[in-house]
């Protein structure tokens, strides 16, 4: 609990630093709210007439015309209260919007997760098991040179083999839950398989490092000296002690792509976080941002922090030595 | 054995290809579309557009947008339409316009029994009350005069009459009525009342067009159903429309291409692998309510020479430059409006490609010419940018080339008026009036600081003129000191691709990016 209450508050300053810098970088930036509100997003623009006034009252009525630092501590007191405020250009609560679009990210990063996991597990430990064989150095070709290729490649790749030329899956597009969960998944398979292939390689490397070294333990010799079989002991002895960093970077991962989805995401239309802090950024919509970044800055804590938690459970001692600590 | 063309089901199936190629015959002498004459019902249509809408009310967003215009277009319906082919002006909701003999009040006969998708009947009342909200709101200076003439006030002399009143003549507000603009989204009176001072008042609408608001999605999708009170249910086929955000152009296309999608309008730049396609029929059709042009801010010395101006016209082979790059097909502009516009006169012309002539024009000037070129950073227009500053270098002009982010750089800087060369959505070209607020001096929507008493006298005809053979004259001369003077290098003439199925039906020839897609039927 203690140890709880030490990570929530280290989040403290680490939500103060990130909201401040980014409401700060925006305002940097030229334009605001108000300019893409009349301009569009799109580089077009009504007839310009008596367009001045419009921005003034525009600037006016959203608070734009209020020093940063006024605007800043407005924001915090609202979310001290519960309140994010409201987006400037989607003219909606910033927390309706957030609730929106975090869960269009969590499927696809736990899809694109599961999948690099099932990719990961069985070619990891198969190439641990290979180590310096063929089979393990055509693995370790193949996923460097998955590793190697960009995303959006790999996303206009899949695109144009699947969705354009054979017409098995869509281009784009989001359908959610509530809509079937069929079409749902549907809609997902090309951006989760893109981030399920970029990101199987490395967590196929880190594990299979682990499972060699762990295979070479004292106790692993012993265990095979006892006749235990080679999957009994594998599943049994050498793959939690080996999976540590695999769960590391797995979390590391899962708090990035929070908002590194966000080629994925413009990629294959899908209204996510990523999508939503590009946006934000795009439209000058400094409320919408600093939702957004709190909401990740959270996760990140909250993400790492599960993380930590999982140690404990994969090896006794951590908790143990934790609470010896505190 | 059974002899199988002697059976009943071989001869069903010979007197069937009889009967089909005897009306395919028969429709081909007719020069009707054997297909089209039989709209089918149902179905449901699918298009990807660009970008999310914001919401409905104009009171949060005052301004029109491209995407917002193409949504709403299916929920509101104009007083009054315009043929694509012969431009002719078909009462839709509104029956009769009706001008004084200043023009200076518009007297519409609203059509009886329009309803609203929530049932009610759609009479003057509503059109006051949604007018007196937009134009006694702080935004009001703004809306008085979006599409050209100051419109004072509106009035509703009786259930079904409404008098747009002016504090100028405007002669071409009958063709203003049929554009797709957000004057025209107009609601019930009880609606707006019911609705006043409520947060949830962006997220709806009602409207009385052929569709309605069935769900938003923010940022993902809109749907909309069949409008149950739709007046003209003859022009109402699909069941409904689901328009899915896809904010990729090439995402777009490739939606349409993996069948996801069945119908997209596409931009310039991809208007060449949309033909390639032989999957896909592909129409185009000129722009007539907006152009894009290349104009020269008047404040800055140099443009104030008209033999620069010239020059830097002569300068530009843009044949090429449109094929090459942006890949349009079509011949660049060569009048104010294309050759098929209600508005072109003939033999108008801008000064044609001739680098010698530029050189030697730029030699009697006498002085070096040096400025920036701005625009907007889309992708197409850099590269015409750099294209055009190649050929002005190469008559001796040292230019800059200045992208600057789409969006909020883009209203900055018109606001401004910080530029040398802009490249001006010289918008509103519908009507001769709508054009010619673009150059006034004492419009606002003068962007350039034009100030010319020769222009301004030809703008004061064009809004004097009545009758149809008046006001073409007064246009003529207007575009012919316009084009004397060189003021403005028309580019694109905004021409509109659209790229669709072979199994929808009945989409009509585009006069604007706005598509009337809720007219379309699917065959399938």
């Amino acid at each position: 609990m203690k140890y709880l209450r030490y990570r929530l508050l280290r989040l403290i300053p680490v939500f103060f630093l990130v909201t401040f810098a980014s409401f700060a970088l925006l305002n940097i930036l030229p334009g605001d709210a108000a300019d893409a509100i009349l301009g569009g997003a799109d580089g077009t623009m009504d007839n310009p007439e008596s367009i001045v006034e419009v921005r003034n009252e525009l600037r006016k009525e959203l608070g734009l015309d209020r020093p940063i630092i006024i605007r800043y501590f407005s924001w915090l007191g609202g979310v001290l209260q519960g309140d994010f405020g409201e987006s400037y250009v989607q003219i909606a609560p910033v927390w309706e919007l957030l609730m929106e679009r975090l869960p269009v990210t969590i499927e696809l990063l736990i899809l694109a997760q599961t999948l690099a996991l099932l990719i990961a597990l069985p070619f990891g430990v198969y190439s641990a098991l290979r180590a310096d064989k063929t089979v393990d150095r055509l693995i370790s070709t193949v996923t460097f040179g998955i590793v190697a290729m960009p995303p959006f490649l790999m996303a206009i790749l899949l695109v144009f083999v699947f969705a354009v030329a054979w017409q098995m899956l869509p281009a784009s597009g989001y359908f959610p839950i509530d809509e079937g969960l069929g079409k749902n998944l549907y809609h997902y398979i090309l951006p989760a398989t893109v981030i399920g292939l970029l990101e199987a390689p490395v967590l196929l490397r880190v594990l299979r490092v682990d499972l060699i070294a762990t295979l070479q333990e004292d106790y692993i010799a012993l265990a095979k000296a006892k006749g235990m079989s080679t999957g009994y002991i594998l599943f049994r002895h050498a793959l939690r002690p080996s999976s540590f960093t695999l769960v590391t970077v797995l979390g590391l991962q899962f708090g990035f792509l929070i908002s590194g989805t966000v080629i994925i995401e413009q990629i294959f239309s899908l209204p996510g976080m990523g999508k939503l802090i590009l946006d934000a950024i795009d439209n000058r919509d400094s409320m919408l941002l600093q939702g957004g970044v709190t909401l990740i800055a959270i996760a990140y804590v909250a993400i790492n922090l599960v993380v930590d938690m999982l140690y404990a459970v994969l090896d006794p001692r951590v908790g143990h030595n934790a609470r010896a600590r505190s | 054995m059974k002899n199988i063309f002697l059976s009943k089901g071989f001869r069903n199936l010979q007197r069937g290809a009889f009967i089909a190629g005897a009306l395919t015959v028969g429709y081909a002498l007719a020069g009707v579309d054997p297909v089209d004459a039989a709209p089918k019902k149902g179905g449901t249509l699918r298009i990807a557009v660009l970008n999310d809408i914001g919401g409905f009310d104009s009171l949060k967003i005052p301004v029109t947008g491209r995407q917002r215009a193409f949504v709403m277009q299916a929920i509101h319906e104009n007083l009054f339409d315009m043929n694509p082919d012969t431009f002719a002006i078909i009462p839709r909701t509104g029956l009769k316009a009706e001008p004084s003999d200043d023009y200076k009040r518009w007297r519409i006969t609203l059509r009886q029994g329009v309803k609203y998708s929530n049932g009610e009947e759609m009479v003057a009342a509503d059109y006051k009350a949604h007018f007196d909200r937009l134009l006694g709101s702080k935004f009001g200076g703004r809306f008085r005069g979006t599409l050209g003439p100051r419109l004072d006030h509106v009035e509703a002399p009786s259930k079904y009459v409404v008098d747009f009143v002016f504090s100028e003549p405007s002669p071409g507000w009958k063709t203003i009525m049929t554009l797709n603009d957000l004057l025209w989204w107009v609601r019930p009176k009880a609606y707006l009342d019911a609705n006043k001072g409520k947060k949830t008042f962006n997220n709806n609408t009602v409207g009385a067009g052929p569709y309605m608001l069935k769900k938003w999605r923010r940022s993902s999708s809109i749907v909309l159903a069949k409008n149950p009170h739709y007046w003209d249910k003859a022009n109402q086929h699909v069941d409904e429309i689901h328009l899915q955000i896809l904010r990729q152009q090439i995402s777009r296309f490739q939606a349409l291409q993996s069948g996801q999608m069945d119908f997209i309008w596409v931009p310039p730049w991809l208007a060449d692998d949309a033909q390639k396609d032989k999957r896909l029929v592909v129409t185009s059709g000129p722009n007539f309510f907006a152009g894009l042009g290349v104009a020269f801010n008047q404040s800055h010395p140099t443009f104030k020479d008209i033999r620069v101006r010239k020059a830097l016209i002569h300068a530009l082979d843009r044949d090429p430059l449109r094929a090459v790059i942006t890949k349009i097909i079509e011949k660049a502009p060569t009048h104010m409006y294309a050759p098929n516009h209600p508005w072109h006169c003939k033999g108008i012309e801008f000064p044609e490609y001739n680098p010698e002539k530029a050189k030697a024009l730029l030699k009697e000037y006498g002085k070096p010419v040096k400025f920036t070129l701005n625009i907007v950073g889309l992708r197409d227009l850099i590269r015409v940018g750099e294209a055009f500053q190649a050929y002005w270098k190469a008559v001796g002009v040292e230019v800059a080339v200045k992208p600057g982010p789409r969006g909020p750089q883009w209203a900055r800087a018109v606001q401004s008026r910080k530029f040398d060369v802009w490249w001006h959505n010289y918008s509103f070209n519908a009507d001769p009036s709508l054009v010619a607020m673009n150059f006034h001096s004492k419009s606002r929507a003068n962007i350039f600081r034009l100030k010319d008493p020769e222009v301004d006298a030809a703008i004061d005809a064009v809004k004097a003129a009545r009758g149809r053979d008046a006001r073409m004259k007064a246009s003529c001369h207007l575009q012919k000191t316009l084009v004397d003077k060189a003021l403005i290098l028309p580019w694109e003439q905004g021409d509109v691709t659209l790229a669709y199925w072979p199994h929808v039906k009945n989409v009509i020839r585009p006069l604007s990016i706005h598509p009337k897609y809720q007219r379309i039927w699917l065959d399938k």
